[in-house]
Order: C-alpha cells, then sequence, then structure tokens
C-alpha cells in the first residue's frame, strides 16, 4: 500500500517530535518519489535544527556579580521592610475571628456606656427645660406646682455639667427660684439667705428655705 | 553536591545571608536562562532573575527538600516569568525573515553559528508569539530548557497527558510559523 501525503506529513511530524532513529521504510520511499513531502521534510529538519541551535545556545548573563549585589541589596531591603512592618498591626490580625469579636464587643460596650451617658446629659436639659416651663406658668399660681423633689434630682447635672450650668444662667431671672429650689450655687456668689435677710433671722430664713425645698411651703415674696 | 545544597538550605532557612549569596552565584546562571528562554530578553529576564531570588529567600522555609530545588526554583521562576509576560507588552520584531536564512545558510554545525543573545531573544520571541501561556510554558521548559517530562510535571503541576498535548500543539504552531517563513525564503 502506498502512503498518501496527508500521513506521509503526519509521519515527518512524528519522526521530528519523538526523535525516532530510523525513519519507516514506506515513508523513505514516499519522500523519494514525491518532491512536495521532501520539500516538507527538509523544512521540518531545518525548524527542528533552529529549536535546537535556541535549546544548545545559553544566553550569556553579564555582569553576574552585579546581579548577585542586586539580588542582596533587594533582600536587605525587604528585611528592613520587614521590620518596618512588625512594628504596624499587621492586617491580618484584623481577619482574625476572636479579635473580630472582641473589637465588635468593645464597640457595643462603648455605644451603650457613652450613648447612655449623652442619653442622660440631654435627657436632663429636656426635663429641666421643662420643670423652668412649670416654673414661669406657676408663678402666676405662687409656685403651686413646683416639684422641687424633681428640681433636686437635677441637681447633681446642673452643677457637675458646664453646658448646663451655663444654660440655666442664661435663663434670666425666672430661673433664680428653680436655683433655690435645688439647693444651686453659682461659684458660691448666690446664697439664697441673702434674700431674706431684712425679713428674716439667719435660723428663720434657712427654716423657710428648707420647707420650701422639701416642697412644703411657698418662698415668700422679697421685700 | 545535594548534601552540600541542603546544608545550605538549612543555613539559610536559619537566616545565613552568606549562604545565600552562594546558592544565587550558584544558580543565577540557570535561573537566567530559563527566564531569557521564556521572555527573548535580557533586561526582563535579568529582572525577573532578582525577583524570584528574592521570593526564594522569603519562602525558603516552604521548600520541602524531598523536592529537587531546580524544579522549585524553575517553578518560582516561571511564574514570575509568566507574570512578566502578562505585564509587558511585546516590542516590535526584527527583521525575522532576514535572520532565519542567514542561520540556515551557516552550515550544518550549529556551533559554528554565532548568535548574540539580542537575535535569540528576537528568534524566542517569534516562534513563541501567540501561543497560549501554558503551551509556551511547557514548550519552554520541555524543548528550549531540555528538561524532562518528570520535570516539567513538578514544576507545573499539570498531569503527563496535558503536557503531552500542550507540547504538541505548541511544536505544531511554531512549526507551521517555521514553514511558512521557509518555504517563502525558498520561492
Amino acid at each position: 500500500m502506498i502512503m498518501n501525503c496527508e500521513t506521509a506529513r503526519l509521519n515527518i511530524d512524528q519522526y521530528f517530535d519523538e526523535k525516532i532513529r530510523e525513519m519507516d521504510l514506506e515513508l523513505s520511499q514516499h519522500l523519494k518519489n514525491c518532491d512536495d513531502c521532501n520539500n516538507y521534510y527538509d523544512d521540518c529538519k531545518k525548524a527542528g535544527e533552529l529549536v535546537t541551535h535556541i535549546r544548545d545556545f545559553e544566553p550569556a548573563l553579564s555582569d553576574p556579580t552585579n546581579l548577585t549585589g542586586d539580588i542582596m541589596m533587594g533582600i536587605e531591603a525587604r528585611s528592613a521592610k520587614s521590620e518596618h512592618d512588625k512594628k504596624i498591626i499587621p492586617f491580618y490580625v484584623f481577619q482574625n475571628v476572636t479579635f473580630r469579636r472582641l473589637l465588635s464587643a468593645a464597640a457595643v460596650i462603648l455605644f451603650f456606656v457613652f450613648g447612655y451617658e449623652q442619653y442622660l446629659v440631654l435627657d436632663k436639659i429636656n426635663c429641666l427645660e421643662i420643670q423652668y416651663q412649670k416654673v414661669s406658668e406657676s408663678r402666676n399660681n405662687m409656685y403651686n406646682s413646683w416639684e422641687t423633689s424633681t428640681l433636686k434630682k437635677y441637681n447633681y447635672i446642673i452643677t457637675n455639667n458646664k453646658e448646663l450650668i451655663k444654660k440655666i444662667n442664661s435663663m434670666g431671672n425666672n430661673v433664680l427660684l428653680l436655683k433655690i429650689a435645688s439647693g444651686y450655687q453659682d461659684n458660691n456668689k448666690f446664697v439664697p439667705e441673702e434674700l431674706y435677710r431684712d425679713l428674716y433671722t439667719q435660723k428663720e430664713c434657712s427654716s423657710l428655705i428648707k420647707k420650701f425645698i422639701e416642697g412644703r411651703e411657698l418662698l415668700p415674696k422679697q421685700k | 553536591m545535594q548534601s552540600v545544597l541542603q546544608k545550605i538550605i538549612q543555613q539559610i532557612k536559619k537566616g545565613d545571608r552568606e549562604a545565600f549569596r552562594k546558592l544565587v552565584e550558584h544558580y543565577q546562571q540557570s535561573a537566567f536562562n530559563l527566564a531569557f528562554r521564556m521572555l527573548g530578553d535580557d533586561d526582563e529576564a535579568r529582572d525577573v532573575v532578582q525577583d524570584s531570588f528574592i521570593r526564594i529567600w522569603e519562602k525558603i522555609d516552604t521548600y520541602n527538600s524531598k523536592e529537587k530545588f531546580t524544579s522549585w526554583m524553575y517553578k518560582i521562576v516561571s511564574n514570575r516569568a509568566i507574570d512578566r509576560l502578562r505585564a509587558i507588552r511585546r516590542r516590535p520584531f526584527i527583521s525575522i525573515e532576514k535572520l532565519i536564512p542567514d542561520l540556515m545558510s551557516s552550515g550544518e554545525n550549529s556551533s559554528d553559528i554565532y548568535l548574540e543573545n539580542k537575535e535569540i531573544g528576537e528568534l524566542i520571541r517569534v516562534i513563541t508569539d501567540g501561543l497560549p501561556q501554558k503551551q509556551q510554558l511547557i514548550f519552554t521548559l520541555r524543548d528550549l530548557q531540555g528538561l524532562s517530562t518528570q520535570e516539567v510535571k513538578e514544576i507545573t503541576g499539570l498531569l503527563e497527558s496535558s503536557i503531552k498535548s500542550n507540547l504538541y500543539h505548541a511544536r505544531k504552531t511554531i512549526r507551521e510559523k517555521l514553514l511558512a517563513i521557509l518555504t517563502f525564503e525558498r520561492q
């Protein structure tokens, strides 16, 4: 059976790819009688030689000492960077599940602590404003609706919060009674007893103030 | 040599830079050969070798002494070279049609032919241009670097059948490309 060109070329490819030492007799006969396949064989041989040339060629590494030096400098630089990075909390710490849970818990605790504190301050400002409103409204009714116990409750915040002190001071004269009721003293300059010193003795004045604070009596008018 | 190499690697694992210098001096040419055959460019190959050895220094703890060191090193070099191939835009080729006839007319003995890095680099770039990266890697390792199929398997992590298939297709493409040039020259 005579080998056709297609089979011959497949065999030529195989011959070069697999570096077969002895050519198949049938292929050899075909090449003798077929110029095209013979040219194909020659070209494949040249192509193979070209690849062999590349393989056998060892590319010259110019200045290898310099390359070694560059590599050594590279690892020095990396080591220095690595030392620097150790001082920074690495990102993988944040990827740690336990660490993340602790961080979340801390965030929640801080939120509640500071959030609640903030809530208390705002709430007390609000309550104080409502109470002040009641004082204003009740003046015509001789202060009957005063809730001194409530006022006393805010005393702590009033005397410990600069913002509130400023607010109270800005409220004007009407708040004076509120100050008395809550025992508030502005840098010790305000002494409630002084309001009545021309009318009562110190003892009587103290008693009145006390009764007023306790909500048992109204304050008398100033002279 | 293997035991000497293992001793050097043990010293490197302890942070001995002088031991690492010895390793670099001994293997940088082999690493350069592979990088050059993949990239076809002196400077790019040099950069890849530098990056690869820095990587080797950083990852030496992960090296398993049961593995052949050169296979491990070639794995790192070839990965770096592939990254570089993706990153760089290939430069225009010189007239390869002129280069090949010169090469072919220089005689039967390949040792008579002296080609500079630049010319061989151009040849490599021409014949591997357009190959899928896997085919290029396997062709380079097997046919240009002259490694065994087993070594190619260790480096690429591919099955033998896959290596053979990729090599077959790479060779076919390259042969067709060269034949087209050679046929044109004959006419």
